[in-house]
């Protein structure tokens, strides 16, 4: 919080940690109390429940950038006294006010390229908020990995979305943007508030720019390394190759595993060395086949005849679909076929 | 629209009336799809597309004199520094 104080040095902003017990009380207390919050950190649902029952609160929507401060934890108490400083604070959790786009060196897109892009990944972000299936696969690429989980809906709420960063070469192009929403109560479900940010690939074969991959509600500076990976590939306007199709080895399509050990993929390289592989993933909680949005991964080639193996990412929802891309130095891309992974327990 | 799905019930076992019931029941599926249809345009058309004034918003929630308490459990496994 001292970065708070070294933006706002004016603002006093009264931080209270407390052991279990006090903090509970005065989480509880008369709004009348002058200690009452307005701004409070609950990750235990026997606290969090009671507040979301009456309509108390209101949760954060997006992500924080700060590590180890679960998004989710963070409310705004209604009878607080300053209501609106307590939407600001989530606004300065998801995002700095001085924080700047980082420096690309991948920048040979044309302005004119430039608002296409960022005006199809607006489309794209308010077609999610809007659960608006038909506007989104409007705007996909084909080979994108379609999916069924548009997360929480926001319809109706979305204040605005922002390009904070778009760079590219006039094959394939890359853009942040921040998106603040805002649902009021609506039974049962909660009331949210906050910023949320997304990353979104585009590539254009000739014919117009469409979505290749839509990476909803991630950190800032999740996404901030996931794009810069891109930047340091160092895509350049070269000529049009074709990029052969990487071919998946291991696990075998449908392969029946366990959670752990964890499993290994395995990949051929392709010839020549691509610039980079990307390993794209989808889980599908349940069972059933509702995908989820991709999660991606940039893998820098190294100089070996031999395939490519590493260890399946994942944190919590281990992922039952993958495949490569294969990206060449100038931007054009191969996506293998998806190979689907049968977890047993 | 109930009554789209009320009177084809009324022929149910009967098995000469069964042509009439599937034009109903074809009737009612290009209905919804039409239904469907307008409603995903209707979603196209109808989403905004404006800026978000972050920087402003929070500069100017912060800028005068002003206090916020945030609460914070000591024991928190995730809590923020």
């Amino acid at each position: 919080m001292n970065e708070f104080k070294s933006d706002f040095p004016d603002f006093h902003l009264d931080f209270q940690i407390l052991d279990e017990g006090d903090f509970a009380e005065r989480l509880h207390s008369s709004p009348q109390d002058p200690h009452f919050p307005d701004v409070a950190f609950v990750d235990n649902d026997s606290d969090r429940r009671p507040l979301l029952d009456d309509k108390t609160v209101v949760m954060m929507w997006g992500q924080t950038r700060f590590e180890f401060a679960d998004s989710w934890s963070w409310v705004i108490l209604r009878q607080g006294r300053n209501f609106e400083a307590g939407k600001a604070f989530m606004l300065w959790l998801a995002q700095s006010p001085r924080w700047k786009p980082m420096q690309v060196s991948t920048a040979s897109i044309s302005p004119a390229d430039i608002a296409k892009v960022q005006a199809i990944s607006k489309k794209a972000v308010l077609a999610i908020a809007y659960g608006s299936r038909r506007a989104l696969w409007s705007i996909m690429d084909p080979a994108a990995g379609h999916f069924d989980d548009f997360g929480v809906e926001i319809a109706g709420t979305v204040k605005g979305v922002q390009p904070l960063l778009t760079f590219g070469n006039s094959r394939l192009a890359f853009v942040l943007l921040a998106e603040v929403g805002q649902r009021e109560k609506e039974v049962p479900l909660s009331s949210w508030f906050g910023m949320a940010h997304s990353a979104v690939i585009l590539r254009n074969l000739g014919d117009g720019w469409k979505v290749l991959a839509f990476l909803p509600d991630g950190s800032l500076p999740y996404l901030e390394g996931l794009l810069g990976a891109f930047d340091h590939l160092g895509l350049d306007e070269g000529p049009a190759e074709a990029v052969p199709k990487v071919t998946l080895l291991a696990p075998a399509d449908h392969a029946q595993l366990l959670h752990h050990p964890v499993p290994y993929l395995e990949w051929t390289q392709v010839d020549p060395n691509p610039a980079a592989y990307v390993l794209e993933t989808q889980s599908t909680p349940g069972g059933r086949e509702h995908w989820s949005p991709s999660w991606i991964k940039v893998i820098s080639p190294i100089p070996t005849d031999s395939p490519l193996r590493m260890w399946m990412p994942f944190d919590n929802a281990p992922p039952q679909r993958w495949r490569v891309w294969a990206i060449s130095k100038s931007g054009i891309l191969s996506t293998s076929d998806w190979r689907k992974i049968d977890f047993t327990n | 629209m109930k009554r789209w799905i009320s009177s084809p019930l009324k022929f149910q076992g009967s098995t000469t009336l069964m042509e009439p019931r599937a034009g109903y029941l074809l009737g009612f599926v290009v209905l919804l799809a039409s239904l469907g249809l307008a409603k995903g345009q209707h979603y196209l058309w109808d989403i905004p597309n404006v800026d978000v004034p972050n920087k402003v918003r929070v500069g100017e929630a912060f800028s005068q004199r002003g206090s916020l308490t945030v609460l914070v459990p000591k024991t928190s496994q995730h809590r923020p520094n």
